[in-house]
């Protein structure tokens, strides 16, 4: 059954935006605007930045500690949280701007532009198209002859998925069919059986001549040999690293002993390679089926290959255009499914996902746009690293052992949404009694003083206003009246303040507020 | 004389089909080059000195010297205690050299050994990772370096191999941009160059590949020089030797699994037609 459309612009603007509605597009919803909403929505510039979280999570991009740090560049050690993520948001950016522009997706892997801001300015070779631009993250282009094959020539997904001298690409290259075919080389099975010798010379004669060994390599090494315009003498070296180096492209055939190729095709120049990866079969399916498994939260399944073959015949007659794929997705009847019919079974249950779970990158953002509160120290955004954070405690990906995101309810994941919820609980509630009317984020927004007494008249009606912000939907007269209690509980504590804190502190926690 | 051949014609087989079921081809490349221009690129990477060693033998000497007579916080060097030819230097920090100031740092052995009262054997090798300023403008070095030589009465014989990246903009070097990518050098070097010199290399105007390029008495007489096309295809430029020692024209060799045209100079046709 589908959810109503009041809950359904809840998820969806989540989804997209990764904020909930306000109270007026809530209210526009129940009236039957959902269509008007979505597309307002998708030209909403939280809707890109957005994005970029669901794309680096997606690849695993935000690894938090790369192969090059901010000491090789004249920075500091203190500075590594901004260099890291300027790096590894580089191929985010530039995905998501290419999803919000009308532009086909298979810019993807041939823009011969990138997205860069002034700290990833200061460490790559690239130059701004426009200078002046005053949004934080612009167009600009590499200065080092590196081809145009979109996030396949940015430094920031070369850095952090890196080579050693001696791997000579073969990561990127497992990379490049990991993320846009969605064929993992690793999941194949490896055997040694065959292997007799461990010496380098001998490993590497076996890629060519072991069928086990070929099974991946007769398709990996070829691609890895294009990619030698970014492969580095020394891969400990920043500079060496993030550098592109035409005159080493012929290294590929030399060193690997397989010209360069695209399964079988071969590749006479580096910048042929976007338009094959973007003519491949897989590219379009690949596409649709990572954003159904980002909408839908869940892996696709056989059942699901007539909706999917429906609409990837759409996206590629369309243009190519992310949003259009977006849409159709969102339209879907998977998507807003929001309750079981009562002829489900029980292989229905499995496969049906009707109640969707914020991300760790979306329990952030919720937060910071309902309270103001960011969960950041020394640099590092608590819900986004973990290194200095509690992002794979709070069920995301960390990119090196953590590849998908934990959704389920789970003890870590409960209790950092509690420490999340007091903490901004605190921070809103402080700003908002200490501020004016209309410069309140969520309580007393309406009232001349947010300070209430547990009596007051207006209590009631003002947390029902909070609960319907933070949760989507008013509470009924049951749940109303244990909040206005537990307000009163508190507040004797320790006055209006504590009253509020402890109301939107266990508004946050509700598992209705971090689901959808 | 020089055949020149670039990458243009669809995938084929070894018997000039087209292969069956193939349901991807590579979009055809825009070749922004003419053949003269290959020709002139090529010629002007021979005259700069690219394919012999003796500037960037010469580079890295002064270098070595320049840091070596440093101030206090630059490399110096120290006996290993388990060879007494032998010298080490492991640095990191800021150097004031006579000329360079960097930071960065660097892992550094050489062996020196006397055979006798003119001639001698050494051999370094090196790890760079630094950046600064020359007198002239930027250094940079990202990457190794091994030198092997030999003084005999014969001459030096020397083997040179650099990979990785270094940039010198103060330094009289052939490269405005640098030492670029990965050239090894192998042979005897005396007032000439006679050896084999592999990989990749640049100019401040081209992108290039030396493929076992052989030189007798500095002069390429075998091996292929490749020269990078701004649309990303690589051409390829042959050398033989004919029997006076001159270049002449050979057999064309398929680049890249490609089968080619041959695209030949106006210099090369009137060669082919005096030899007639």
């Amino acid at each position: 059954m589908p959810l109503d459309d009041v809950r359904l612009a809840r998820r969806i603007s989540l989804d997209i935006r990764g904020v909930t509605p306000t109270l007026d597009e809530l209210d526009r919803a129940a009236d039957g605007e959902l269509d008007s909403l979505l597309s307002e929505w998708l030209v909403d510039d939280r809707h890109e930045a957005h994005l970029v979280d669901v794309f680096a999570e997606a690849w695993a991009l935000r690894a938090d500690e790369l192969r090059v740090g901010p000491t090789e560049f004249g920075f500091d050690d203190a500075d590594l949280p901004w260099f890291t993520r300027a790096l590894e948001d580089e191929p985010a950016h530039v995905m998501a701007r290419i999803a919000v522009s009308d532009r086909p997706w298979s810019d993807v892997v041939q823009s011969d532009t990138t997205l860069a801001n002034a700290e990833l300015a200061a460490i790559v070779p690239l130059e701004f198209l426009d200078p002046a631009d005053p949004a934080e993250w612009k167009e600009a282009r590499y200065t080092d002859g590196r081809p145009a094959l979109g996030v396949l020539a940015t430094s920031g997904l070369w850095a952090r998925f890196a080579t050693t001298r001696f791997n000579y690409n073969r990561t990127r290259a497992a990379t490049i069919s990991r993320e846009l075919l969605c064929t993992d080389l690793l999941e194949r099975p490896v055997s040694f059986v065959a292997i007799t010798d461990p010496a380098p010379d001998a490993l590497e004669a076996a890629t060519r001549s072991v069928p086990s060994c070929l099974a991946c390599h007769a398709g990996l090494d070829p691609l890895a040999s294009s990619l030698f315009g970014f492969w580095p003498y020394d891969d400990k070296d920043g500079p060496e690293l993030l550098t592109y180096h035409p005159e080493r492209e012929p290294l590929g055939a030399a060193l690997l002993g397989a010209a360069p190729a695209w399964f079988g095709t071969p590749i006479a120049g580096v910048e042929q390679l976007g338009a094959l990866v973007a003519a491949d079969p897989r590219f379009d399916a690949c596409t649709v089926h990572r954003a159904a498994r980002w909408l839908w939260q869940r892996e696709p399944e056989p059942a699901d290959m007539p909706a999917l073959s429906e609409i990837e015949g759409a996206f590629a007659s369309g243009g190519s255009r992310y949003a259009t794929l977006v849409t159709a997705l969102l339209q879907s009847d998977e998507y807003r499914a929001g309750d079981y019919v009562a002829e489900a079974t029980d292989a229905d249950v499995v496969v049906g996902e009707t109640l969707h779970s914020m991300s760790a990158p979306m329990l952030a953002s919720f937060v910071e746009e309902l309270t103001g509160f960011r969960w950041e120290w020394e640099g590092w955004q608590q819900l986004d690293a973990d290194v200095s954070g509690y992002r794979v405690l709070a069920g995301g990906v960390d990119g090196a052992t953590v590849r998908r995101p934990a959704l389920n309810p789970s003890v870590s994941r409960t209790l950092v949404i509690k420490r999340l919820a007091q903490a901004a609980a605190e921070t809103v509630v402080t700003h908002d009694l200490a501020a004016a009317a209309a410069e309140r984020r969520l309580v007393g927004r309406s009232l001349a003083d947010a300070a209430l007494l547990p009596d007051d008249a207006s209590l009631a009606a003002e947390i029902g206003e909070v609960h319907r912000r933070v949760l989507g939907v008013a509470p009924d007269e049951e749940r109303l009246g244990l909040e206005v209690a537990l307000y009163g509980e508190a507040w004797a504590l320790g006055g209006a303040g504590a009253g509020w804190q402890t109301v939107v502190a266990a508004l946050l926690r509700d598992p209705e507020a971090w689901t959808y | 004389m020089l055949w020149l051949f670039a990458c243009t014609d669809a995938v084929e087989d070894t018997d000039g089909n087209e292969p069956d079921g193939a349901t991807l081809s590579a979009p055809a490349l825009a070749m922004e080059l003419e053949a003269a221009d290959v020709a002139g690129l090529a010629e002007a990477a021979l005259s700069a000195e690219l394919v012999t060693p003796y500037a960037a033998l010469h580079w890295f000497e002064s270098l070595l010297f320049d840091l070596g007579a440093g101030g206090e916080g630059c490399p110096h060097f120290t006996p290993s205690p388990f060879d007494p030819l032998v010298r080490l230097s492991e640095w990191q920090g800021r150097c004031e050299g006579v000329s360079y100031t960097i930071s960065g740092g660097w892992l550094y052995q050489d062996r020196h050994e006397r055979v006798d009262a003119e001639h001698s054997t050494h051999a370094a090798q090196m790890l760079l990772s630094f950046a600064g300023e020359g007198a002239d403008g930027p250094i940079s070095a990202g990457g190794w370096a091994e030198l092997d030589w030999t003084d005999a009465p014969e001459g030096r014989e020397a083997t040179l191999v650099i990979e990785g990246t270094f940039v010198d903009a103060s330094a009289i070097t052939p490269w405005p941009t640098g030492i670029r990518g990965g050239t090894t050098w192998a042979g005897t070097v005396t007032d000439t160059f006679n050896g084999t010199v592999s990989g990749p290399t640049g100019t401040a105007t081209a992108e290039l590949y030396l493929d076992a390029l052989t030189l007798i008495d500095g002069v390429v007489t075998g091996g292929r020089l490749g020269v990078r096309d701004p649309s990303s295809a690589w051409w390829w430029v042959s050398f033989t030797a004919a029997g006076d020692g001159t270049v002449a024209a050979d057999q064309v060799e398929p680049a890249l699994g490609v089968r080619v045209g041959a695209i030949l100079t106006e210099a090369l046709l009137r060669d082919i037609e005096a030899a007639l």
